[in-house]
């Protein structure tokens, strides 16, 4: 058993989940703060119904992948959309048709409906190698982004209007920020499934947060529990032969839980003071 | 030196898109100055200030800045409620934020900018706040922190909308205290954005009365009832006690 959860094919998905986990984890205090946890599912469900749509007209996924991420991102932020009625109906009304959509082609689509079912919601375990490179480049990339831009992408994000005064480019950040958000979705779904990715892009932020987590600590606690969560997935689900999504969203469940505690612990404390 | 304009515009128009709100606008401001703007709901003064400050592009001519762009820095304080409350920063993590325009892009605040952040945070009483998370402060002790932030950047120019709005008596004379003691101490100008009438005829030094059209006078002329009269369509009566203004 141990020899088994340490096989090449085990390390690969391990590998693939911590990328994951690490570039989800680290945005998903963003999609709490900013309030983007129907933009996630939104464009997450559109990158599945254009993998689906490749898969049908024989496209490759990666690329449909990344343009319907990139069409999501564009439409959505839109300014006009959210003129009359807040943006988040549009969101959601592309979230119906978007899988609605991607239903119905996998219903169409005869041969290789198991493969395309699988690269949906399937897991970690079925990584292709060529990808892992592509995501460890784009997670790389990204952190060394953030890392180095973290006040502006801070500014930007709490006062848009106060840090155009001083001259921050807040269009441009916010652009990286919405672009960043697509591109992690668009190659996490490909290795973890939407139910996984959707998971660990909004539950470790909302368990930090709620543990009344400052900032910068936030991002850092975020980080180690969505690659916990992730990471356990592919070994827990050896061990106990379940599904690697429900072992990591049901930890990821754990960690909320935990968090709300530690809040409320933390609450009781200070008005005690 | 003094008399030329920190700021200005000639037969501006202002606005949305192409939906001019303020047209034909006419404007400059002087180094030191404090001009206090009026006017009813929807009267466009938030338009004009969002316009100076660079947030708003003019829907016909420019704003200028005879005085160099070096000399004009905006220490800009929104209204509390458009700020972000779920974000748990303390209340030196929201001033600190004041320093990052004169930090290039992708450097770290340092020492300095930790300094000015305590110094700010002491010049309008709040460094025993400093750590206390933002969203957890009183409305008055949010609006101080909002001006520290505003002053942490060392602003030429303050800029405040209805920096009063919501605060009790003694909070909103403390502000005011404070912004006319800023104003002394750093020689700043002041463009101050309130429905109180009396809080902009204690304050200004001129006031811009706004609606649908700019009007400059000097605060001396607006503090006459017969004109605040005619600009609101009611009977407004000014009277002065012990340096306030009072609005009847
Ligand atoms: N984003 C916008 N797009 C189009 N029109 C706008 C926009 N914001 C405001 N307006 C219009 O411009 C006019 C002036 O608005 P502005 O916000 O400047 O008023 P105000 O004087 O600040 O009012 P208040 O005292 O209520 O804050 C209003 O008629 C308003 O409908
Ligand atoms: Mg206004």
């Amino acid at each position: 058993m141990l020899h088994d959860l340490f096989s090449p094919f085990m390390l690969t998905s391990y590998l693939a989940s911590a990328l994951v986990g690490t570039a989800c984890g680290f945005l998903s205090v963003y999609v709490i703060l900013k309030r983007l946890v129907f933009l996630a599912v939104a464009l997450a469900q559109l990158v599945s119904a254009a993998v689906a749509l490749a898969f049908f007209l024989h496209l490759n996924p990666t690329v449909a992948a990344l343009g319907g991420v990139v069409l999501g991102a564009l439409l959505f932020s839109w300014p006009a959309l959210g003129s009359v009625l807040p943006r988040e109906n549009a969101i959601g009304t592309s979230y119906a048709l978007a899988s609605a959509a991607g239903v119905l082609l996998i219903a169409k689509n005869a041969q290789g409906e198991e493969h395309l079912l699988n690269l949906l919601y399937g897991s970690v375990l079925t990584v292709p190698p060529g990808e892992l490179w592509v995501m460890g480049g784009v997670v790389i990339l990204a952190g060394a982004v953030y890392l180095r831009y973290a006040k502006e992408f801070l500014f930007t994000s709490f006062d848009p209007e106060m840090a155009r005064t001083l001259g921050v480019r807040t269009r441009l950040w916010e652009a990286v920020l919405y672009v960043s958000l697509g591109l992690v979705i668009a190659l996490a779904i490909h290795l973890g499934g939407i139910m996984l990715v959707f998971a660990l892009l909004v539950m470790p932020g909302y368990a930090v947060l709620l543990a009344r987590s400052r900032l910068r600590p936030a991002f850092w606690g975020a980080v180690v529990l969505a690659l916990l969560a992730a990471v356990a997935g592919p070994a827990l689900s050896l061990i106990w032969d379940v599904p690697t999504s429900a072992v990591s969203i049901g930890l990821l469940g754990l960690f909320v839980i935990g968090g709300a505690g530690i809040g409320h612990w933390r609450g009781a404390l200070e008005r005690g003071r | 030196m003094a008399n030329i304009p920190l700021m200005q515009c000639r037969q501006t128009d202002m606005g949305y898109g192409r939906k001019v709100v303020l047209p034909d606008v006419s404007l400059a401001v002087a180094p030191g100055e404090v001009l206090g703007i009026l006017g009813p709901n929807g009267a466009g003064k938030t338009t004009l200030l969002k316009t100076l400050l660079g947030l708003l592009p003019p829907v016909r001519g420019a704003i200028s800045v005879p005085a160099g762009r070096a000399r004009v820095r905006f220490g800009y304080v929104p209204q509390r409620q458009v700020v972000d409350e779920t974000f748990p920063l303390t209340a030196a993590d929201v001033v600190l934020m004041g320093r990052y325009g004169l930090l290039r892009p992708g450097r770290r605040p340092g020492r300095d900018d930790h300094a000015a952040t305590l110094r700010a945070l002491a010049e309008v009483g709040m460094a025993d706040q400093a750590r206390r998370l933002y969203r957890e402060l009183s409305g008055g002790q949010k609006q101080r922190v909002l001006i520290a932030r505003a002053l942490a950047g060392q602003p030429t120019v303050l800029v405040l909308d209805e920096p009063t709005t919501d605060m009790d008596l003694g909070s909103e004379r403390a502000i005011l205290e404070l912004i006319q003691r800023l104003r002394a101490e750093h020689g700043l100008t002041v463009l101050v954005v309130s429905h109180l009438l009396h809080v902009v005829l204690t304050l200004a030094t001129r006031v811009a009365l706004v609606d649908r059209r700019v009007e400059v006078l000097p605060v001396e002329d607006a503090r006459g009832s017969e004109v605040l009269s005619a600009f609101y369509g009611v009977r407004v009566q000014v009277h002065a006690i012990n340096g306030m203004h009072v609005v009847v």
